[in-house]
């Protein structure tokens, strides 16, 4: 009788980096040895390149026990015939740090706090945390367009002439190192918005990048990461080219947008995810001046729920998190590595 | 090249005799590398593999070998084949097809048997059950696992 103690070490990697992403909480559980092996760098860069690809990172919503929660909107739309039970599970606490906006940067999680003096990197695929205490009100109250280099803890400023602002509530996606915001041009508010691209190998942004319809209203445009291409609102358009100074666009999914419209009222500080495989989009959004959430998901061929999130005093986020390589505790970020968190 | 050099003999641990056609054995890049040295005959013994074992695995060949005027097989089916004929073998066979595969160097067939296992196993209780493993942590480091890896949700 084999068993798994004659698999020497090497082949159990092969194994378990097969494992899907949603089981990585069971492998580390096992026993002792293959919590250390999962968080090897052998194992979890072979792990991302099989089998943790893309995951719907639920939403993340502050609850009355003030922590951070994960809802499995996954679990409802793979079982569309209502049965599963849409649970809500707690996702982290940092050391009782109120945190108030969630993003997702480059593969890993930024949270504010409450007092927009604490920042959280958070990378949960390698179970590491950086808290940087740095007030941000003061960064903005100068107004420039800075940057954060977490190998040397400090911020740097640097100068930019624009004819254009950046339009605060909507959400700003990063992918491939570079980071795409919402903006508009100043004093031609009817010209709509359009993106810009920070390109951080340069320092420095792009130029105005066209979106695939005309949008002048607030609540018009939200864009969101697929894999590693890039969406934005109306009929779900996917960026077929990415370039910092280029982007080109594609129908996703077909849906009629008037009645995507219809059912989200608010639409201004929401966030989207799209299963391209089985063809259905998550989009979570504020019911009207509430502190409710709801998440809408439509498929192609009809399908459409709502589920009640709850209240939440942060802006709720569901995103396609892909697992991070990136070592954010301690010692310098790699060579190369990018990962710079932006504040402007 | 005659008959008789298509056709390779493959020996088992157990010495049991396998005759297969070349093509289908030279999937194995340890036994193309045995051929290539020209330092075994027509008979290659193979120390590691059993015959129960070895069955299997040129089964597996046989069905993934390109033949001449057979390679239309489409890889849907080929798919198909490869779920089946991994989906009832028990967890020793897995492992020893595992190793086998490793050792004959087919890494189309250890990619399967790999996912074969990760495929069965997905929760904690599935990880302890079917793999027998003792777990090892105390309660608290258990809890702690577990706390940081909440985000992470089982299907």
């Amino acid at each position: 009788m084999t068993t798994i103690s004659d698999i020497p070490r090497d082949l159990i990697e092969e194994i378990l980096s097969r494992v899907s992403i949603t089981s990585i909480r069971a492998v580390r559980s096992t026993c002792k040895r293959w919590d250390a092996l999962s968080k090897d760098h052998s194992f979890t860069k072979k792990h991302c390149g099989l089998a943790a690809k893309e995951f719907m990172m639920g939403i993340m919503t502050y609850d009355i026990r003030d922590c951070l929660t994960n809802v499995n909107l996954h679990g409802i739309y793979n079982h569309k015939d209502g049965l599963f039970d849409s649970s809500i599970k707690q996702l982290g606490k940092f050391n009782l740090i109120e945190i108030a906006q969630v993003f997702y940067c480059d593969r890993l999680l930024l949270c504010i706090n409450n007092n927009n003096d604490v920042l959280v990197v958070w990378n949960p695929y390698l179970g590491q945390v950086r808290v940087l205490d740095c007030d941000l009100s003061i960064h903005q109250r100068v107004g420039n367009y800075e940057i954060y280099d977490l190998k040397r803890n400090s911020w740097k400023v640097f100068d930019v002439t624009r004819n254009w602002n950046i339009d605060y509530h909507h959400r700003c996606v990063t992918l491939k190192g570079n980071t795409y915001f919402v903006a508009f041009a100043r004093g031609e508010v009817d010209l709509g918005y359009f993106l810009v691209c920070f390109d951080f190998t340069r320092e420095r942004f792009g130029p105005r990048l066209r979106l695939p319809f005309h949008s002048c209203g607030p609540d018009s445009v939200i864009i969101s990461t697929v894999r590693e291409e890039q969406l934005g609102r109306y009929g779900l358009q996917l960026t077929t080219k990415i370039e910092p100074d280029d982007l080109s666009w594609n129908k996703l999914l077909k849906f009629d947008s008037k009645s995507l419209i219809r059912s989200i009222p608010d639409f201004i500080y929401g966030s989207f995810f799209v299963d391209e495989k089985k063809k259905v989009a998550v989009i979570c959004d504020r019911k009207k001046r509430s502190n409710y959430y709801t998440a809408y998901m439509f498929g192609e061929d009809g399908y459409y729920k709502e589920v009640d999130l709850g209240e939440s005093t942060c802006w709720p986020l569901v995103c396609s998190y892909v697992p991070s390589l990136v070592q954010i505790q301690q010692g310098p970020v790699p060579a190369g590595d990018k990962s710079k968190e932006q504040h402007y | 090249m005659s008959k008789s050099e298509k056709k390779i003999v493959l020996k088992s641990l157990d010495n049991e005799a396998f005759e297969v056609e070349k093509a289908v054995a030279l999937q194995s890049q340890t036994i193309w590398v045995m051929c290539e040295d020209k330092c075994v005959g027509n008979e290659i013994p193979l120390e590691n593999v059993t015959g129960q074992i070895l069955a299997k695995v040129i089964d597996y060949c046989k069905k993934h070998a390109v033949v001449d005027g057979d390679g239309d097989e489409s890889s849907e089916e080929l798919k198909n084949w490869d779920t089946e004929f991994t989906k009832n073998m028990d967890q020793s066979t897995l492992f020893n097809m595992i190793l086998a595969a490793n050792y004959l160097n087919i890494k189309s067939l250890l990619n399967l048997t790999c996912q074969a296992v990760a495929d069965k196993t997905k929760t904690i209780d599935e990880f302890h059950t079917f793999l027998n493993i003792e777990n090892n942590f105390t309660p608290e480091e258990e809890a702690q696992i577990c706390q940081e890896n909440l985000w992470a949700f089982d299907d």
